[in-house]
């Protein structure tokens, strides 16, 4: 016997164009009788049949039946209601079966070669958003501030290579001039050639050291007549 | 023409989702007549592009073309889930091909009570509904630029054998249903 596989139809319709399919056959009265005990046999098996679907099979079943008895009884008298059925019925699986046809187009193209739209910007307003503030001379003053913002080229530091003025030079220089001339102020002496106030003051301190060391080794005498007066500086010979 | 083609593949192109003729029409200061000439040219220009036109009755979008598809895809990085059901392959057929339609002749056609299957296909966006104009307790289904976009198709019409669904077993359908509807109108989906 031709078994079904259980609950593999989406409804009666699917169920009986599989059984018509199966047998090869076309859609109409002829073939319907033939596969109604089967349609019928199939209902009988359908454990947990779903309840939603029951009066979908079974107006169909009823359908078949009426398909079935007028071909055992050629005489029977069929009102016009139940030929409308019997012609509806027919129809209906043409039109599934016409359907499930087109459906292998959509099954052919679905998902096979996408369109996509640009979704990014979906949703997303377009227009103009006036950039408020803005003028020519913001601009430019903008764009000087970035320069000016550019990190500046470094110089090399320059080394400064200081002079030092040593005690020795200072102690030589005064014995030179004492020998040359009998008397000089120590004003004279440290007069600087130099303008920077801090070089000034080195020249004046190592000048006044020197000064002393001279007058320790009795080179020279100094005197002073007051506090903060010039200072006298004599050769001692 | 060629302007106006260049204007509407210019807005089109801008806002990246579908605008109706009428939106073009008061932008483009063009009567809705003539910019539907322009759609239908630009869409023949575009047919050997990498950009396509795609129409839905009165909406129009610019998508990638479906050949360009391997590499698009590859850029999306999307998992694209092209597996339809049983269920839901019949009746996006039926949407379709035979849209708009009202889910108890969806019903009909399949002889199963479809509505979870809709919803289902509501949901992946790959149908649109709308209230029915002639009965408002219910409603139509429609298929939407995305299946157009999924199916690699720049118009519903480009289906094979569209339209092929004859007119004989359509008005059957309609009269069929009609009595029907009247005693059961129970479209909830």
């Amino acid at each position: 016997m031709y078994s079904i596989k259980l609950n593999q139809f989406e409804g009666p319709l699917d169920l009986l164009l599989d059984l018509i399919e199966k047998k090869k056959l076309s859609i109409n009265e002829l073939s319907l009788a033939t596969i109604s005990d089967q349609y019928l046999e199939y209902l009988k098996q359908l454990e947990n049949f779903p309840l939603e679907e029951v009066a979908g099979f079974v107006v169909i079943a009823s359908t078949l039946i009426l398909i079935k008895s007028k071909s055992l009884i050629p005489s029977l008298e069929l009102t016009e209601e139940e030929e409308e059925s019997i012609g509806e019925l027919e129809e209906r699986l043409k039109q599934y079966q016409r359907i499930k046809e087109l459906s292998l187009n959509i099954k052919k193209f679905f998902g096979k070669n996408l369109q996509f739209s640009r979704e990014s910007f979906k949703g997303m307003e377009m227009g103009f958003i006036e950039p408020k503030k803005l003028t020519l001379n913001s601009v430019v003053s903008i764009i000087k501030e970035i320069l000016n913002n550019f990190p500046k080229i470094e110089k090399l530091p320059e080394i400064t290579v200081k002079k030092i003025i040593s005690m020795e030079e200072k102690i030589n220089e005064l014995t030179e001039r004492i020998k040359t001339k009998m008397e000089l102020s120590f004003a004279e002496f440290s007069k600087s050639k130099k303008n920077d106030n801090k070089e000034l003051k080195m020249e004046i301190i190592v000048s006044f050291l020197a000064m002393l060391e001279l007058v320790k080794r009795g080179i020279i005498i100094v005197s002073q007549s007051k506090a903060f007066d010039n200072i006298r500086i004599k050769n001692k010979e | 023409m060629i302007n106006l083609e260049n204007n509407i593949e210019a807005l089109l192109f801008l806002k990246g989702e579908p605008m109706t003729i009428k939106q073009l029409s008061k932008i483009l200061k063009e009567t809705e007549s003539n910019i539907e000439s322009a759609i239908n040219s630009l869409q023949t220009n575009l047919s050997g592009r990498g950009i396509r036109l795609i129409k839905k009755e009165d909406s129009v979008m610019l998508t990638t073309s479906p050949e360009s598809s391997g590499f698009t895809k590859e850029l999306m990085k999307e998992e694209f889930d092209s597996e339809l059901t049983k269920s839901s392959l019949e009746t996006l057929s039926i949407i379709a091909y035979k849209s708009p339609i009202s889910r108890s002749k969806i019903d009909y056609i399949r002889g199963v009570n479809s509505a979870f299957t809709v919803r289902n296909l509501l949901i992946r966006g790959l149908v649109e509904r709308i209230v029915n104009p002639k009965d408002n307790r219910g409603y139509l289904y429609k298929p939407s630029f995305h299946l157009l976009q999924y199916l690699g198709i720049q118009d519903i019409k480009d289906l094979p054998e569209y339209g092929e669904f004859d007119k004989k077993s359509e008005e059957f359908i309609e009269n069929v249903k009609s009595d029907e509807e009247n005693i059961n109108s129970s479209d909830s989906a």
